[in-house]
């Protein structure tokens, strides 16, 4: 399927959502769900706290599909971003931090080889919907462990790089170097898994 | 900041792991439509979509959906007349809806009618975007109405449509606007209709004429009733020649 067929009914789908018509959100919402649902669980660590930010993400369509911004990237790109600054959001919340569990953030706890054990492991070991998926996630895998440790804080964890570079003991420098780097090996390989 | 300073934050803001005022030079920058940063700019917002791809996928659950439609047609009070329904065409109801109205049964509270008639455009919507034939048209407004425009959505092989029309003036008295299929020239009346207070209409197409090529759209304005071929003022035609940039 091509990528400019989907991004066209996005736009379509969103312009439709600016002017109020449900029917174009729920095709929105069951077009990308899925996808905003996973990241989001993967970000929160708990089913109640996933589902309670995937609806707010969605909520937050309905009400501002308005301020996408076309020039900036794709309608999924938008959405991606809005769901995961939610889901970080969440993490930082009172609330949450009140009830963190095992399964949660803490769960991600950094060994002495800078790896992670726990639920980034687990997570590793599920099995991965389609073969694109599959080559998608080994891409990330495939990341020398280094640059998966970024990734994995400022992506997934949504923290800072002076935060970072605290946390690691590196100058704040470092982190944006490697982040690029990180992002650049990746991009690297996930060209080979498409040619 | 140099464009290669502001290179070098571009990943930190995809993230959003930027410092305030880091995040404030690139936006300036951005505003000056740097067209290499733009570029690597959409180019990380797409690595960011990979990203979240390669994670393992799992599915809400499905009273998550229920929620949310539930609580965005609570939220719509700006939009309730936004889509008349005055379906022209005999609609029956399809399984799709019928499976739809099933599925809403529980909401039994005073907007239970509203609901359901949304839900089955949504179907229709949501069925219309799957299928493979699938096409868009966009419709334009003719002088001296150039504010007007419209959108079909329409699946060739079935003959279905759904055509969306904005920004169109009120009919005076007597008057109803008529839409029309054009094949090879010759116009098929699609029915009259009227337009909400905001000059928007939504009509649901169920037979169009014709398989082959894409036909076109016209909007005209005609005596209460409709005509059997247009003798009016054009308002809408479609599709749109793309533009050439
Ligand atoms: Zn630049």
């Amino acid at each position: 399927m091509s990528d400019n067929r989907e991004q066209t009914i996005d736009r379509l789908l969103l312009q439709l959502i600016k002017e109020g018509n449900q029917a174009a959100l729920a095709s929105f919402y069951d077009r990308h769900s899925r996808l905003i649902y996973s990241l989001i669980l993967r970000i929160v660590g708990r089913v109640p706290d996933a589902e309670e930010v995937t609806q707010e993400v969605f909520l937050k369509v309905w009400r501002s599909a308005g301020s996408f911004d076309s020039t900036l990237g794709s309608p999924l790109a938008w959405l991606t971003t809005v769901a995961r600054r939610l889901a970080i959001d969440r993490t930082r919340s009172k609330h949450y931090k009140s009830e963190k569990s095992e399964t949660g953030l803490d769960a991600l706890e950094i060994d002495d080889e800078g790896g992670f054990e726990g639920q980034v492991a687990s997570n590793r070991l599920e099995s991965i919907g389609t073969a694109e998926h599959r080559v998608l996630f080994s891409a990330v895998e495939r990341l020398s462990e280094e640059y998966r440790l970024i990734v994995e804080l400022s992506y997934f964890s949504g923290h800072s790089h002076s935060e970072i570079a605290e946390r690691l003991g590196c100058p704040v420098g470092t982190v944006k170097t490697r982040l690029r780097q990180a992002l650049g090996q990746l991009r690297s390989i996930l060209m080979e898994g498409k040619s | 900041m140099t464009h290669e300073q502001i290179r070098s934050l571009l990943e930190g803001y995809v993230f959003g792991s930027l410092d305030e005022n880091e995040q404030k030079q690139v936006d300036a920058h951005l505003q000056t439509v740097c067209r290499d940063c733009r570029t690597e700019l959409q180019d990380l917002y797409e690595l960011s979509v990979k990203l979240a791809q390669s994670l393992p996928q799992s599915d809400p659950s499905p009273q998550l959906r229920e929620n949310l439609l539930a609580q965005a047609a609570r939220k719509s009070v700006k939009s309730s007349h936004r889509f008349p329904r005055r379906v022209w065409l005999p609609t029956s109801v399809s399984a799709a809806a019928a499976v739809a109205l099933f599925f809403w049964g529980f909401l039994l509270h005073k907007e239970n009618q509203k609901l359901r008639q949304r839900l089955s455009e949504a179907e229709d919507v949501s069925s219309l975007l799957r299928s493979p034939g699938m096409q868009f048209v966009d419709l334009k407004g003719v002088d001296p109405n150039p504010q007007a425009f419209g959108k079909v959505v329409l699946d060739r092989q079935r003959g279905k449509a759904v055509v969306y029309m904005y920004r169109l003036p009120q009919t005076p008295q007597g008057k109803q606007y008529q839409l029309w299929v054009m094949r090879e020239g010759k116009p098929t009346s699609a029915g009259v209709f009227t337009v909400a207070p905001d000059g928007s209409a939504a009509l649901k197409l169920d037979r169009l004429p014709g398989t082959d090529g894409l036909p076109s759209f016209l909007v005209t304005i005609e005596p209460e009733g409709g005509e059997a071929a247009p003798t009016g003022m054009m308002y809408l035609t479609g599709p749109v020649p793309p533009e050439k940039n």
